[in-house]
């Protein structure tokens, strides 16, 4: 067992069942691989298992009380996010399976409307490959140039020439947090200067959210992804943040489920708030496969602060 | 954990045997385990007979994948192509002679895996009835 | 969440501290230098050990690390290195596994023989 002065340190080490459990070979767990996959505290375990024991449904769609129930925990989740981001609204918060499909989802659904031959998209050499693949594979379909904001080679950005960099870039797509080498990335400095040249600033909040305070408002980024699963949430839910004018001229990602209005056999109408609805089909369904709830990440927020 | 990096291991992995290139290879392959970023090219060079002349690897990568192949070269000199390209996942583990843990099997097989693609890429350009 | 990148910090100024006591054998740390200018993760390559086999020894000793290219190959590339071995803190973390974590990596040394 642990044996730390501070109480209340010991009291958070308590909260983690994994960690009182020994290895096979009768060792303390020391698990220091948090920026892969977190452990998750007792709060969320328990509401898992609470959701589905007392209040599982699928949401949005019945008309009892129950799936009213379930729809009012996963809508109250996505407040909760949006208020530990400092979304404006609410509804700039898109549930996602993690960081890695929010990426996807602004490549497909803005990047091939928005981008074309001439265009630029400029990232750094620090990128995971999440916020680098979907960039090569949309320039490779756009006819957009990819570019690079060089690292040192203690892995701090370099940037003297970041505005002839940025010049024809359409898109800036950026780690807030190195997960390799772990520096940070000036995101002050950087995204006013982006958005003088005219570019969208995506941000990797993969290791950033689950560590530090992150304001999205502060930071004026136009996207911002992030993993429940690092955050000591379950495994199977992240979500994009979007400034909502630009999630409102998107069009659906991943199509069919409630972000409907009318299907027939030949064609199909989108809901007018399409920017809600359009990722709540992915959810429910991932949900139900990967054993995520609503309720999850408030209870996870609680879990990740130690005063709450 | 005493026996996991025995000093034969450490001893392939800091002194690799056949380590190198030849100058007349008959049969190559390369490849890599992406998990980790290990590489291994494994170079044969055949005799007449389709037996295994002398073969020599190259790469870089943990001391399980580097002694493996190391120990893997040292033991099919003088093999029939045909039966190097038949060897077993459990000849080499028998080889290594140490436990490996399901983590890192991929490394363990780096070697084999590129050995039998070199040999079977090597068997397919030859005539039917030389197989 | 202040509180989380406060103790983030100061395991990482711990960690880094610790870590430098090997750097005569040959532990070497990449990244910013100092803590501040790093979230809770840490790379590193312990003389000729490679990471996979550091990580396989310390898992031995209970101490989970990860290694290989982190999914940034470009980078490795770049720096010139076929793989690291990582460790990152977060709220559950203390001093106690910091310790854990140098006391496994003298294991290994010893292991491969390393003075
Ligand atoms: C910086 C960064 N971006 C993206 C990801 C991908 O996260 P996920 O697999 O949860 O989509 C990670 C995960 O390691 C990461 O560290």
């Amino acid at each position: 067992m642990i044996v730390t002065g501070d109480p209340k340190q010991a009291q958070i080490v308590a909260d983690f069942p994994i960690l009182a459990k020994p290895t096979s070979r009768g060792r303390r767990l020391v698990y220091l691989d948090s920026a892969s996959s977190s452990q998750k505290p007792r709060a969320v375990i328990d509401a898992l298992v609470h959701y589905y024991e007392n209040d599982n449904a699928n949401i949005h769609r019945g008309v009892y009380e129950l799936a009213a129930r379930a729809t009012d925990a996963f809508e109250a989740a996505r407040a909760k996010v949006a208020r530990f981001v400092n979304a404006a609204d609410t509804a700039e918060i898109v549930w996602t399976r993690n960081t890695t499909e929010a990426i996807n989802l602004v490549s497909f659904s803005w990047g091939l409307g928005n981008l074309g031959p001439g265009d630029a998209i400029l990232t750094s050499q620090l990128e995971h490959h999440s916020n680098l693949v979907p960039w090569q594979l949309l320039a490779a379909k756009t006819g957009a140039s990819l570019r690079f904001i060089p690292a040192d080679a203690n892995g701090e950005l370099q940037l003297d020439n970041l505005d002839q960099l940025l010049t024809g870039v359409k898109l800036l797509a950026l780690t807030h947090i190195s997960n390799t080498i772990g520096s940070i990335a000036p995101l002050d400095v950087i995204v006013p200067r982006a958005h003088a040249a005219g570019a969208v600033v995506l941000v990797d909040a993969a290791q950033s959210v689950p560590h530090m305070p992150v304001d999205v408002q502060a930071l004026d980024v136009d996207f911002l992804a992030a993993s429940g699963h690092k955050m000591c949430g379950p495994t199977g839910i992240g979500f994009l943040y979007g400034k909502r004018a630009l999630l409102e001229a998107m069009p659906p990602f991943l199509t069919g489920g409630d972000m409907i209005k009318r299907v027939s056999y030949e064609t199909t109408s989108y809901n007018d708030a399409a920017v809600e609805v359009r990722s709540r089909h992915q959810q429910h369904r991932r949900r139900d496969r990967l054993g995520c709830c609503g309720r999850l990440p408030p209870r996870s927020r609680d879990g990740l602060d130690p005063r709450a | 954990m005493d026996d996991f990096y025995k000093e034969y291991i450490l001893d392939h992995y800091r002194n690799p045997r056949n380590f190198g290139h030849l100058e007349k290879v008959d049969a190559s392959a390369e490849d890599l385990n992406p998990l980790c970023g290990d590489t291994i090219k494994m170079e044969l060079a055949l005799d007449d007979d389709g037996r295994v002349r002398d073969v020599k690897f190259s790469g870089k990568g943990c001391a399980i994948s580097q002694a493996s192949a190391s120990m893997l070269t040292e033991s099919i000199k003088g093999m029939r192509l045909e039966d190097v390209a038949r060897l077993s996942q459990e000849a080499v583990l028998e080889n290594v002679g140490i436990g490996i843990s399901p983590t890192r099997m991929k490394c363990a097989m780096l070697g084999l895996k590129v050995l039998k693609s070199a040999a079977l890429g090597e068997m397919a350009s030859w005539p039917d009835e030389a197989r | 969440m202040d509180w989380i990148r406060a103790h983030d910090l100061r395991l990482t100024a711990y960690a880094l501290d610790a870590l430098r006591t090997l750097s005569s054998r040959g532990l070497a740390v990449y990244g910013p230098a100092r803590a501040e200018d790093r979230g809770g993760v840490i790379s590193f390559n312990f003389a000729d050990i490679h990471a996979h086999d550091l990580a396989s020894i310390l898992d031995i000793e209970g101490v989970c690390v990860r290694a290989g290219h982190h999914c940034t190959m470009p980078l490795m590339e770049k720096m010139g290195w076929p793989a690291t071995a990582r460790a990152s803190f977060y709220l559950y973390n203390t001093e106690e596994d910091i310790d854990a974590l140098i006391l496994a990596l003298e294991k290994a040394a010893t292991v491969f023989g390393i003075a």
